[in-house]
């Protein structure tokens, strides 16, 4: 059984305190209630300059193929952002002139899972969790993303701020007709 | 089917059924996807040995496999006892192929290569040689492209190409070391019409600046032939609409750097033009290597295939339905750009098109409503127009076709349709008619 080319769990089994996994966790759960707010700006509040949000795209293989296809940053990846990237898909929505943003897509996060591990750095924490997001536009559309993160966060002043993300998405074939969504 | 009533070229009228009916559909598998040369995949998709890629040729599963003597050949991925798909993963290596069914076992060059209980059960009595996979009747590359088609009596993958290797060639041949599709396939379902999407990408400069606003807002950072945001302007000699080649068009700009306009950062990539465009030139000539080398070039190859160098996104549209396909995109790549160029072309191909990029973002309402507002009892009825500067096109010295000014036109969509209308009509190839308006070197323009 060969499944290490769909699921990438680096775990330190080292489990954050009570105090850090708590805090950690409710900023899990507002990081999402400001995703479904369309809150962008009080989402990129929380992103670290030095960011890399990476969901690769995952293809069906046999399990003898041991292809990297997912920490392969060479490879194709729906999102593969620094924060500027991240920013400049953002204004997108900010020019007025997004006319597929309008009427407003519905969205609902749902942040599952969690575990809180230390890491080699003392203000660095490893973040595993689960999410099914779930998009409701227009009449009839709508869709169901679900997947795994692991997430680096960054104590910095009494809050975390998102250094690393990766998505792991379970599709092959999107059955969807964008990613208007961030997860 | 009264298949002339559905399209009028003249008028640039098309029926909203073709959009909608399974009749006309289910046609269109027999005439245009039976029938026609179709992608189906790139040579550096299946490089070495047993390599095999799985796609569609309209709605049927094909496997495509790189043979020993470095071949391809390509079978219907299907077992010949039960009917049971033999592959389920979208590409690898492989040696056999065994039906999960009741294992049934295939060689790579499709032939029955083992039968549990051969003789037991059947007595020794079954000619395997009756059961091998079925292959896809022609197969044949051009430049990197592997294409294949149902109908052996189809021309020549060389003759369906026609002129439209001039364009082809600007992307496949501008460079000794080829090109190359780059990682997973980025594979989405629209609710859309096969055509539309086609359509959109052939020749519709026109929604660029109108329905792609905002994404241009984000990420341009070049001016591309005059079309600005909001569609407020458009300098119509900036670039040209060329088609009358087989069904196969070129929506093209000239200034051989415009291609890399949606790059946040496009200096690399420019820099890189530069420091190639005397080998292209060399190689392509003074117009492609000057001209077009650089530019935004949407190309397609009639009638699923389409590729934007600049942009570099390479694309199929997969059928499901009248009313739904599977979108295939990859990334390309030129073997001899360096290793950063390709990682910028990657990304920011991601960024602007597929499924989170933030053209796609806009096309793929517009297109699931176009096909939705044809499904009615009343809207089925009714027409749909690509009636923008009928009759303003002819020969342009230097480039093959029938050609109208500008990126901003429908002339492109008109022969899309005009091709489909042909495929739709003809019972066979020998109805099928051959067209490459205006060859380089002729004299006179040719009006279609």
């Amino acid at each position: 059984m060969n499944q290490t080319s769909t699921v990438e769990r680096p775990s330190t089994g080292a489990a954050a305190s009570l105090e850090v996994s708590h805090a950690l966790t409710q900023t899990l759960y507002r990081e999402a209630r400001r995703l479904d707010d369309e809150d962008y700006a009080g989402w990129v509040a929380m992103l670290a300059d030095d960011l890399h949000y990476h969901m690769p795209g995952i293809e069906t293989r046999y399990r003898r193929d041991t292809t990297d296809q997912i920490t392969d940053l060479t490879r194709m990846a729906y999102y593969n952002d620094n924060l500027d990237e991240i920013k400049k898909r953002l204004s997108r929505l900010e020019t007025g002139t997004a006319w597929s943003e309008d009427p407003a897509t519905r969205y609902t996060h749902i942040v599952t899972n969690v575990e809180v591990e230390n890491t080699e750095k003392a203000d660095e924490f490893r973040v595993f969790s689960n999410f099914y997001a779930y998009r409701n536009r227009n009449e009839r559309d709508e869709d169901s993303l679900i997947g795994n993160r692991i997430d680096i966060w960054r104590e910095a002043g009494g809050a975390y701020q998102l250094v690393k993300r990766r998505i792991i998405l379970k599709h092959n074939i999107m059955l969807s007709k964008n990613l208007n969504i961030y997860l | 089917m009264d298949v002339a009533s559905l399209i009028d070229t003249s008028t640039g009228r098309q029926s909203r059924s073709i959009y909608s009916s399974d009749a006309v559909y289910r046609q269109e598998l027999e005439r245009v996807f039976g029938r026609c040369w179709l992608f189906l995949a790139h040579i550096s998709q299946i490089p070495r040995p047993n390599d095999f890629f799985r796609t569609y040729m309209g709605e049927d599963d094909v496997i495509v496999i790189r043979q020993k003597d470095g071949a391809v050949k390509a079978f219907l991925n299907t077992c010949t006892h039960r009917g049971n798909r033999i592959c389920r993963a979208d590409r690898g290596n492989a040696r056999s192929f065994t039906c999960n069914y009741h294992g049934w076992s295939f060689a790579p060059d499709g032939a029955l290569a083992g039968v549990p209980l051969e003789n037991e059960a059947y007595f020794g009595e079954l000619d395997r040689s009756k059961f091998g996979l079925v292959p896809v009747a022609q197969v044949a590359e051009y430049k990197g492209l592997i294409f294949g088609c149902f109908d052996p009596a189809a021309p020549s993958l060389d003759d369906y190409l026609g002129d439209a290797k001039f364009y082809l060639d600007v992307w496949l041949d501008a460079l000794p070391g080829g090109t190359a599709l780059v990682g997973e396939t980025q594979k989405m379902v629209l609710n859309t019409n096969w055509k539309l999407p086609v359509e959109n990408v052939c020749g519709d400069g026109y929604h660029l600046g109108w329905a792609h606003a905002g994404a241009m807002m984000a990420v341009q950072s070049m001016d591309l032939s005059g079309l600005s945001v909001g569609n407020s302007s458009a300098n119509l000699d900036g670039g040209l609409s060329v088609a009358g080649l087989n069904g196969h068009m070129a929506l093209t700009s000239l200034d051989g750097v415009s291609g890399y306009a949606f790059y946040p950062e496009p200096k690399p990539m420019l820099d890189y033009l530069e420091a190639n465009r005397p080998t292209v030139t060399e190689r392509l000539g003074k117009t492609r290597g000057e001209q077009l080398w650089g530019s935004q070039i949407n190309i397609t190859i009639f009638p699923n295939l389409q590729f934007l160098p600049g942009l570099n996104w390479f694309r199929v549209y997969h059928p499901k339905g009248p009313g739904q396909i599977e979108q295939w995109t990859w990334a390309m790549v030129e073997n001899d750009m360096p290793e950063n160029i390709k990682a910028t072309i990657l990304d920011n191909q991601c960024l602007t098109f597929g499924l989170a990029g933030l053209f796609d973002n806009d096309d793929g309402d517009n297109l699931a409503a176009c096909t939705e507002q044809s499904r009615g009892w009343r809207t089925a009825q009714m027409d749909v127009y690509t009636n923008m500067a009928l009759g303003r096109s002819g020969a342009r010295e230097g480039f093959p076709g029938d050609i109208a000014a500008g990126l901003v036109s429908e002339h492109n969509q008109r022969y899309f349709y005009r091709r489909w209308q042909e495929h739709m009509q003809a019972s066979s190839w020998s109805d099928v008619p051959t067209y490459n308006l205006n060859p380089l070197g002729s004299r006179e323009a040719v009006n279609a």
